[in-house]
């Protein structure tokens, strides 16, 4: 397991989304950089954000305390985070620390999209999945 | 047994990934005990070198398999006494607001090792985790 991390954004599908693509580990080296990530999005006022895990195999406690805090500053500028595509070992520790009042996640990022109110022409008629994992 | 000696610093992380990465192969450990031993290992040992600053020596760790289960010893020297047993755990029920961030690492310890021994002698903590292993 090597400790590296790879950050990517977009924010051209919806306006006010912010999706942030991670892959690696989330680990005590690694997890600064993702939280120099969410205090530029918020610096730059964008408080609605997805972080997309499916390239991450391993989040450690660092990197969950990173989401807890910002997830605070987010709503109070009525903005959220939400995960998408854990996987089963990630969504394991997710339950384990007891999460699932706190941050949301979904199975994919249309979901997420739609919880965020932005309507996905792409569902066709599914239902949203509410904290639903993977 | 296996066994490594290192400094007090996060940039040691990398060290205690490879001994397990060994240890893991020459046991043929499965993927899911690997992950534990590796999260159980970061949230331990980050754990004491942020708050036992103070901290003189290095830190030993050891690790060892017998009966189906995974021995991993943290030896840190020269620093208070921390009883992780006894620590007090996150409060779940808080709202998010007053929800406490520290306290996950030792958490998540209790949470997915099979045993947590602590030990304090001679300015030393000692911390033991046990994982049972299907083979």
């Amino acid at each position: 397991m090597d400790s590296e991390i790879r950050i990517s954004l977009n924010e051209k599908e919806n306006k006010d989304i912010t999706e942030i693509r991670v892959d690696g580990v989330i680990d005590t080296v690694t997890s600064s950089e993702l939280e120099q990530v969410f205090n530029s999005l918020m610096n730059r006022q964008r408080y609605k954000i997805i972080v997309d895990l499916s390239g991450v195999d391993y989040v450690s406690s660092a990197g969950w305390g990173i989401f807890i805090s910002k997830i605070k500053e987010a709503r109070n500028s009525k903005g959220d985070i939400k995960l998408v595509n854990l996987s089963e070992d990630v969504y394991e520790i997710y339950e384990l620390l007891e999460f699932e009042n706190v941050l949301k996640t979904f199975d994919s990022l249309e979901y997420a999209r739609v919880d965020f109110g932005a309507g996905s022409p792409n569902l066709n008629g599914k239902k949203k999945a509410k904290n639903k994992p993977r | 047994m296996n066994e490594l000696t290192i400094k007090r610093e996060i940039e040691s992380l990398e060290l205690i990934v490879k001994l397990i990465e060994k240890f893991v192969i020459q046991h043929k450990l499965d993927n899911q005990t690997s992950y534990l031993l590796n999260l159980s290992a970061e949230e331990l040992f980050t754990n004491m070198v942020k708050y036992s600053r103070e901290g003189t020596g290095d830190i030993n760790i050891i690790l060892s398999f017998d009966k189906n289960k995974v021995m991993m010893k943290f030896k840190d020297h020269g620093v208070d006494e921390f009883d992780i047993t006894k620590a007090r755990e996150p409060d779940f029920d808080a709202s998010l607001e007053d929800k406490r961030i520290g306290g996950l690492g030792i958490h998540l310890v209790k949470e997915m090792m099979d045993k947590v021994e602590y030990e304090y002698k001679d300015r030393t903590s000692i911390i033991t985790v046990f994982k049972n292993v299907e083979k």
